[in-house]
């Protein structure tokens, strides 16, 4: 997102603190597709991927007083995205045996067909890839790799202390690496 | 900075660009260093961009509208909520509540009060006494027939008293209904009269 974009999405989110249902759509739809980005890596399923984020812009509209204005909107939005995202991992969890969390296969990418057709060999690696890490590293890889987020604005979003963030970094990358190098990339 | 310290700065700068001179600088004489760097270089490229994984525009739209929807809903919950305020019945405060017990022996008071004036205004005859009696004092003397001289209230001093009674009670306190009689009345009609029965 570009300068341009960040000004427009600040003045928008100004008046949609003060209850202007238009501004907010606009935001929702401004935003839709990284939130959508994000809520996908993170379940790596296509439908609830979409249906976390839908949750994500309607509990911000209903949350938008407690939105402070010095912040930035987008960044607002990842935090209450990653808390829904996680609370259902979490739930998720629970249900399912915790051996076979991190060897599940991007189920609804083989068994979408919507997500069938638009997946790419790059996205199965990716998503590949984030089924490897827990929820706290996956977030925080993701805020910096793909949102480029400073560690402070990820320490912000995680409520986690800003070291913790480093070393959650740290350690993602460090098995991105073994990743990389079993899946034989060049 | 070691190889380590260059090791654990180049994970942290992972996907951020450019690095720092510094860095750049230990690499060109780091084998280890730069193989690692090649290594990340390589899954850099591989790991695409968030825009990869971005719905195309009309499915944001369908999902764009639905958010809206659900937004209309809850906007006109709000607004339902808000036409039809529930009825707060407000708590009567202690000191407005007729009922309490200080009340209703009041209420009793005058009830019994009051009953007992209309008895004294209706059932009694206060008219003053005949021209038969000696004098307008309340007891008359009367001589028996032993010829004692005796005390003998009249019609009058019944009425007096009674008619006494039911104006002190509505006004004050028992204990000053027969404030205004002598000793000697008292005792007199403590040992003739039954006042339940005269009431």
């Amino acid at each position: 997102m570009g300068r341009n974009d960040d000004e427009k999405i600040a003045g928008l989110a100004t008046l949609a603190k003060d209850g202007d249902r238009p501004a907010f759509s606009e935001l929702v739809r401004l935003l839709m597709k990284p939130i959508v980005a994000l809520t996908y890596r993170m379940t790596r399923d296509h439908d609830l991927a979409r249906d976390l984020a839908q949750e994500t812009f309607i509990t911000a509209w209903e949350k938008i007083e407690t939105f402070r204005g010095d912040a930035r909107f987008d960044s607002w939005l990842y935090r209450i995205a990653y808390n829904k995202t996680l609370n259902h991992l979490d739930r998720v969890r629970r249900e399912v045996s915790p051996d076979t969390i991190g060897d599940q296969p991007a189920v609804d990418v083989a068994s979408n067909p919507e997500a069938n057709l638009n997946r790419s060999d790059l996205q199965a690696d990716i998503l590949a890839f984030a089924a490897k890490l827990p929820p706290q590293q996956r977030i925080v890889f993701d805020l910096r790799f793909y949102k480029s987020m400073s560690f402070g604005e990820i320490a912000d979003v995680t409520e986690k202390a800003e070291g913790t963030v480093k070393t959650h970094y740290r350690q993602a990358v460090e098995k991105l690496r073994h990743f990389a190098r079993e899946r034989g990339w060049r | 900075m070691n190889c380590t310290q260059i090791q654990q700065e180049l994970m942290l700068l992972f996907g951020t660009g450019d690095l720092p001179e510094e860095i750049r600088f230990h690499l060109d004489s780091c084998p280890e260093c730069r193989d690692l760097a090649t290594q990340l270089e390589t899954a850099q490229n591989r790991l695409g961009d968030d825009d990869d994984f971005y719905p195309n525009d009309s499915e944001v739209e369908r999902l764009a509208v639905s958010v809206d929807a659900a937004i209309d809903e809850i906007e006109s919950r709000k607004i339902e909520s808000r036409k039809i305020e529930p009825i707060k019945i407000e708590p009567v405060a202690p000191s407005q509540n007729l009922l309490r017990p200080k009340y209703l022996a009041i209420a009793a008071a005058v009830v019994l009060a009051l009953g007992t004036y209309l008895i004294g205004q209706f059932s009694i005859d206060t008219t003053p006494p005949s021209a038969g009696y000696e004098d307008d004092s309340y007891f008359s003397t009367v001589w028996s027939e032993t010829d004692e001289e005796q005390y003998e209230p009249n019609d009058r001093a019944i009425g007096m008293l009674i008619s006494d009674y039911a104006e002190t009670a509505r006004f004050s306190g028992a204990d000053e209904i027969l404030s205004d009689i002598t000793v000697e009345e008292y005792d007199y009609m403590m040992e003739n009269f039954d006042i339940g029965d005269l009431l």
